[in-house]
Order: structure tokens, then C-alpha cells, then sequence
């Protein structure tokens, strides 16, 4: 019998420390800790897989594209390279940026018909990425507020079932910074779980709503949780994006000339995809 | 009107045409079979234009074009493109007596052309690659403005106004491209004669410029034009080197090459029939061209420059005789501005000097030209709509041509084009010969 209680006590004792657990991160985390578990969320150095992607109009116009995507992150420098396989008229299309720490920023584009990989002017983190809903900077960001950039506060903390949200906030923490990214603030939901955002709502930089990123799905891909369905509504245009991530597969040796604007007139790095784990 | 002009062009040429397209890819066969992806793009192009004068109906041509490629394995990859065109004797296909044999369309009929646009074998492993067929070697950094760009022929038998400039033609040869630590060394060698493609007399954008014709006043003297045989593959082969690296912020090259020039020089031929028309013969003299590039980004802006220097320039002159040439010294060069402007506006502007030394000639060319090239466009209607429009012309002769252009991708795979090219100048410069065929024009374009 004093086994029973033993073994009764121990799990109670089980389940307060597991209440305490659960009920930490709302008590003891200030916003800019929520911010930093945001940015230092575990990141794949280099991944693979297809991009499809469907933009509406209001009007319910739809526009769909598909795309290899090579995504690489380092410390100095973010490489995204985008090779076009739908439409007909736009396959072959490649598009690769670079996003130094160090230096200018550089995009390049190829386009078969001209049979020349061409410079473009680099994108301000506001411009819209290739027609989408998404800028440049979301893109780089990766669903991460860069600390250098945002000022954050947090809202009131929200319970779901067995799941916590934070409600982190942010306004630029200067003037040119909120002119470069296009925004005044930004009110997202996170997971405190996966430190992934379930959605982020941006406005203008007139501070009227501009538009909501939704993250769909999450799958976690060689230890690292990836958005793999996601839209971006813009209120303000009434336009939607929507994008699905498929075969997504985590790259553990990029070779270094792949991502280069050279390697861009040879198309799709199609062998890749059976390199990936 | 349009089917039935459409039909009255096609049906009787579209046969042979068909069957050397699937002979060609039954060929292929072999190829698809061993390669572990392959992908090919189907292209249907219409197009017509009207004269803003008079407005009659002048242009319409019908094309088909396939783009296959072969990924073969990691390191071996092919490329075949072929086109099939059909179009009225008004309009023509463009002269092909300065194809080599090799390289000649597989069907030449009058109203109907079938032709191999690249045909090339490829292996490539991390920074260096060899290309082994029917290729182009596309050099130069600006747009359109050729000023190093000059290794291929080009077709000009519908003038500069193409979707794409300039307009490549592809030739039989092998290119080696490498990189040693930051050096990008690319080596190329076409040994094939093919030379620049012209539009053949009594077409619209036939050349009627004294400057393009040796002096020669074509539209009130009848004149037979012949060309070189180009089956001299050595003698009148390309060869040419360029070296890349970075420079600050941007890339720099450095490149030579030698090979036939991409504009004709004029010669009475040896033989004259009495009572026929004089007959002249179009060279394409070989040349070497010295030159370097440089662009970089600043920012939302991206810089051009470009400069070529040819010491053994073939010209034709006034001299004492009709048709006479000789060599001089030429220089070009052009800078060139990308913006990435307010409200989503992409703007593009270019200058270009091309510099004759006309010292002690009588040349049939302002010594300098200077011509001028803008381009504004932005997308509109999610990005369905794109509204284009340019200005080309030549500052020093004030002649040039206005186009402003929709296209509109009416579904994913539909494009609908249209737009106009105002042309104005003197009627001898190089735009306002063209005056007379201001058009306005139509396109549309199935790509599946």
C-alpha cells in the first residue's frame, strides 16, 4: 500500500512540475526573449524542393506559378535561386538574389530568350517578390523579426486547448527602417511551442492594415520546422497569394557554385533533389 | 481574314514541315530515352501588322517553335530548338544565301522555313563546362546596343524590331567555359560561316539606305545582289576569348575575337551581263574586335559599360569608282542605366558612339554616331497587364522610332500582344528609310 501512495505522489508531483512547465514561458519571458526564441529558431543551412504558387485578384482572377527553389543561409549572406517550371512560357526562367551582410545586395536574371544572365537593380526590402504578396524582406526574414530592425512589446498571452500563443508586437525602431521595410507595425501570433508564427498582420506604413500572413502547415524537415502552406492576404489591393512548399529536402552539402548567377543559364539544379535528405 | 490568310499560307507548306519536325525528334529519340528528365516547350506564334498610313494589312507571319531539353545525367545535358515559320511574299522569311550549308533551315521553301535554332550537346562538372553543337555565344552587358555583342550573326530581316535583340543566330562550334579561383575564362569557336541574315528585296524592311548599300540608290537603280558561298568553315570561322572578374562591387571582362562581320561591305562582282541590272555582291570581311565590359549594382540602380575597339574595320567609301571600301579604325562604346524606380516603373536608358576614322576617306556614314535608348514598363492588373515603352534613335541624325507595347497574358499560357513602331528621320538614316512602314501591330502566343 505505501507503494500506492509512493507511486500516487510521485505523480502528482509529476504533473505540478509539468504545470509549472507548461505555464513558464508566459510568466518569465520578456518580449524581446520571445523575439530572440523567434530568430534563433533553428534554421536548415540549405534546402531544396518545388514552390507553387497561386495569386487572386479580387475579381478571383487566379495566376499559378511553380518553381525549384534553392534556399541557402549563412551568417554573411542569404541565397534564394528560383527556377521557373510552370507556365510553359515562363520555364527555363531562373532568378537568383543575394542578400550580403557585407556588401551590395545583387540579383540576377535568366531568361531564355536572350540566352544571357542579366544584373538587376537590388530590391529594396519593400518591393513585392515577382508579383506576389510577399516583399523581399519577407522573404529574407524567413517568418523572423530581425532584432536590429523592430522595437517589441507583448500582448496578453492566449491558451488554446494544451497550446500557448504569444502575442508579440513591433514597430521599426527608426524612421528609415520602417520607410525600407514598407511597415509601421506588425502584431503576430506565436507558437511557443515551435516558436513559429501562426500568422503576422502588417500595416502600412501609414499605419492602416496592409496584410496577414497565415501559416497553414508547419513540417519539420531534418530537425527543423519549415512553413510548408502559407497565404498572404493584402486588404488594402484585396490580392492574394498562396503558397505550397512540396518536396521540400534539407541539403546538407550545397556545392558552393550552384547559387551563383553563372550556374543560372543551366538550368534548374534538378539532380539536387535526389541529394537531399 | 486572319484564318483564311492564315490558312491560304500554311496549308500547302505545312506538310513537309510537320514531317521533318517529327523526323527530327524521332532522331532524337535515343537521346530521350537515355535522359532521366526531359522537358519541352511548344510555342504557337501569330502575328499581323497594319500601315498607320494607309492602312493595309503588310505583315503576317505564323510560327511554330519547340524548345526540348535533355537532362542526360549529373553532368551531361542536350538542348534541341527548332521553328517552323510561314509567311506572304511581302513579308519574307529573310535571305539565306549567307547560311553555310550546314547550318542552311532544313526546309527553304519560299512561303515556309523550318529551322534548327540550337542543336548542342553539353557537359558541365562544378565551374567548367563544355558545349559541343549549334550554339550562340552571347557576350556584352547592354541591352540591344550591340557594342561587344557582335560574335553572332543576327537576323535583320525584320530590321531591330524583334521580341528579343539582338536576334541571334545560332552556329555550329564548341565553347569551353571555366573558372580558375575568381577568373572566369570563356573560350568560343564557330566553325560555321553562317553570316548576318538580311530582308530580301522588295520586302518591308528591305535596306534602301545609301550608308547600308555602298552608296548605291537601290530604289531607283535595279540592282541583283548576290552573296559569298559561306562553306568556308576555317577561313570564315569565329574564334574569341573573354576573361571575366570581379571588380569592387561589380565584374569586369576583358575579350577578342575574329570572325566575319556582322554588317556587310558592297563590290561590283567580276562578271556583269550586258543589258541586266548590275549585280553586286555582299562581303562579310573578317575583323578583330578588342574589348571590355563592366556592370554593377549601386544600389537600385545597375551600371553598364561597354567599349570595342576594331582596327581592320571593312567599310565601303566614296571613292572614284562605285562600291569602293577599305579598312579603317572603329570605335564603340556605350553605357547603360537600370533603375528600379518609384510605384514598381522599371526604367532602362542607354548611349552609345560609334566612331568611324573617316581621316583621308570619303565615308558614306557620319564619321560618329550617337544613338540613344529608353525603356520604361511596369506590370498592371496582377500582374497580367505589362505596359511597355521605348525610344531608339540616332541623336547626331535625329531619326529613331517610338514603341510603345501592351501585352496582356490573357491565361497562363495565351499572351496577347499589340503595339505601335512610329518610325521619323530622314529617309536615308538608318530608322527613317523604315518611315513609310510605321505599323501598328498585333500578336498572340500559345506556350504550352
Amino acid at each position: 500500500m505505501k507503494y500506492f501512495y509512493l507511486y500516487i505522489n510521485i505523480s502528482l508531483l509529476g504533473l505540478f512540475l509539468t504545470a509549472a512547465q507548461a505555464s513558464e514561458p508566459a510568466t518569465s519571458l520578456s518580449p524581446l526573449d520571445v523575439a530572440k526564441n523567434v530568430v534563433n529558431r533553428s534554421a536548415s543551412k540549405a534546402r531544396i524542393g518545388y514552390m507553387h504558387f497561386i495569386m487572386r485578384n479580387k475579381s478571383g482572377s487566379e495566376r499559378k506559378r511553380s518553381a525549384l527553389l534553392v534556399h541557402s543561409q549563412e551568417p554573411a549572406h542569404t541565397k534564394i535561386g528560383i527556377y521557373f517550371t510552370k507556365p510553359a512560357g515562363l520555364q527555363n526562367t531562373s532568378f537568383l538574389s543575394q542578400d550580403n551582410s557585407d556588401s551590395q545586395d545583387q540579383n540576377w536574371l535568366y531568361l531564355p530568350a536572350t540566352d544571357r544572365v542579366r544584373k538587376l537593380p537590388a530590391s529594396s526590402r519593400g518591393d513585392y517578390f515577382m508579383g506576389t504578396d510577399l516583399s523581399y524582406g519577407d522573404i529574407k526574414e524567413n517568418f523572423k523579426f530581425a532584432l536590429e530592425d523592430w522595437d517589441f512589446s507583448l500582448a496578453e498571452q492566449q491558451i488554446e486547448g494544451d497550446k500557448s500563443y504569444y502575442i508579440l508586437q513591433g514597430t521599426p525602431k527608426n524612421e528609415d527602417i520602417k520607410q525600407e521595410l514598407g511597415y509601421a507595425s506588425f502584431t503576430s501570433k506565436i507558437d511557443a511551442q515551435t516558436w513559429f508564427p501562426v500568422n503576422i498582420k502588417y500595416t502600412d506604413i501609414y499605419n492602416a492594415p496592409l496584410k496577414e500572413i497565415s501559416i497553414l502547415a508547419l513540417d519539420m524537415i531534418a530537425k527543423t520546422w519549415i512553413a510548408t502552406h502559407f497565404s498572404v492576404f493584402n486588404s488594402q489591393l484585396s490580392h492574394q497569394t498562396e503558397i505550397v512548399l512540396s518536396d521540400m529536402q534539407y541539403l546538407p552539402n550545397l556545392p558552393s557554385n550552384i547559387l551563383t548567377a553563372d550556374e543560372l543559364a543551366y538550368g534548374a539544379p534538378l539532380m539536387l533533389l535526389n541529394e537531399g535528405e | 481574314m486572319l484564318v483564311s490568310m492564315l490558312a491560304k499560307t500554311t496549308t500547302k507548306n505545312i506538310k513537309p514541315a510537320i514531317l521533318v519536325i517529327l523526323t527530327l525528334y524521332l532522331s532524337f529519340s535515343g537521346l530521350a530515352y537515355g535522359a532521366s528528365n526531359v522537358s519541352t516547350i511548344w510555342s504557337i506564334d501569330y502575328r499581323f501588322s497594319t500601315n498607320l498610313h494607309n492602312s493595309d494589312l503588310e505583315f503576317s507571319r505564323f510560327s511554330l517553335a519547340s524548345e526540348t531539353r535533355f537532362s542526360l545525367s549529373r553532368n551531361w545535358s542536350a538542348q534541341l530548338e527548332a521553328r517552323a515559320e510561314f509567311a506572304d511574299d511581302d513579308v519574307g522569311l529573310g535571305t539565306i544565301n549567307g547560311y553555310s550549308s550546314l547550318s542552311r533551315p532544313l526546309v527553304d521553301k519560299k512561303h515556309t522555313r523550318l529551322e534548327l535554332d540550337r542543336a548542342f550537346i553539353q557537359w558541365r562538372k562544378r565551374a567548367h563546362s563544355f558545349t559541343l553543337g549549334k550554339q550562340v555565344t552571347p557576350w556584352g552587358v547592354l541591352d540591344g546596343v550591340q557594342i561587344t555583342d557582335r560574335f553572332d550573326p543576327v537576323r535583320r530581316r525584320d530590321f531591330i524590331f524583334t521580341d528579343v535583340r539582338p536576334e541571334r543566330i545560332a552556329r555550329w562550334g564548341a565553347r569551353w567555359r571555366n573558372k580558375i579561383g575568381n577568373f572566369k575564362l570563356d573560350t568560343s569557336f564557330a566553325l560555321d560561316g553562317t553570316i548576318t541574315q538580311q530582308a530580301e528585296p522588295g520586302t518591308l524592311f528591305f535596306t534602301t539606305s545609301t550608308r547600308f548599300t555602298g552608296g548605291v540608290d537601290v530604289t531607283n537603280t535595279p540592282v541583283n545582289i548576290s552573296s559569298q558561298n559561306r562553306n568556308n568553315s576555317l577561313a570564315q570561322s569565329t574564334f574569341g576569348a573573354r576573361v571575366s572578374h570581379p571588380l569592387g562591387e561589380g565584374d569586369i571582362s576583358f575579350l577578342m575575337f575574329r570572325g566575319p562581320d556582322t554588317d556587310p561591305i558592297l563590290s561590283l562582282t567580276t562578271h556583269q551581263s550586258i543589258n541586266e541590272p548590275i549585280t553586286v555582291e555582299l562581303n562579310y570581311q573578317r575583323r578583330t574586335l578588342y574589348g571590355a565590359t563592366y556592370d554593377v549594382t549601386i544600389g537600385e540602380t545597375v551600371l553598364r559599360a561597354e567599349l570595342a575597339y576594331i582596327p581592320d574595320q571593312p567599310i565601303n567609301i566614296i571613292g572614284d569608282t562605285p562600291l569602293q571600301s577599305a579598312d579603317t579604325r572603329r570605335l564603340l562604346a556605350g553605357f547603360g542605366l537600370d533603375w528600379s524606380a518609384p510605384d514598381q516603373w522599371f526604367v532602362n536608358a542607354q548611349l552609345a558612339i560609334d566612331y568611324i576614322d573617316g581621316e583621308e576617306l570619303n565615308l558614306l556614314r557620319p564619321d560618329t554616331d550617337t544613338i540613344l535608348t529608353l525603356r520604361a514598363q511596369r506590370l498592371f492588373v496582377n500582374g497580367r497587364l505589362l505596359f511597355k515603352a521605348e525610344l531608339l534613335g540616332t541623336l547626331n541624325q535625329r531619326d529613331g522610332v517610338l514603341r510603345p507595347e501592351l501585352v496582356y497574358e490573357y491565361t497562363d499560357k495565351l499572351k496577347l500582344r499589340s503595339g505601335i513602331d512610329w518610325l521619323f528621320g530622314d529617309e536615308n538614316s538608318q530608322f527613317g528609310q523604315f518611315k513609310d512602314n510605321s505599323r501598328l501591330w498585333f500578336a498572340a502566343t500559345y506556350t504550352f
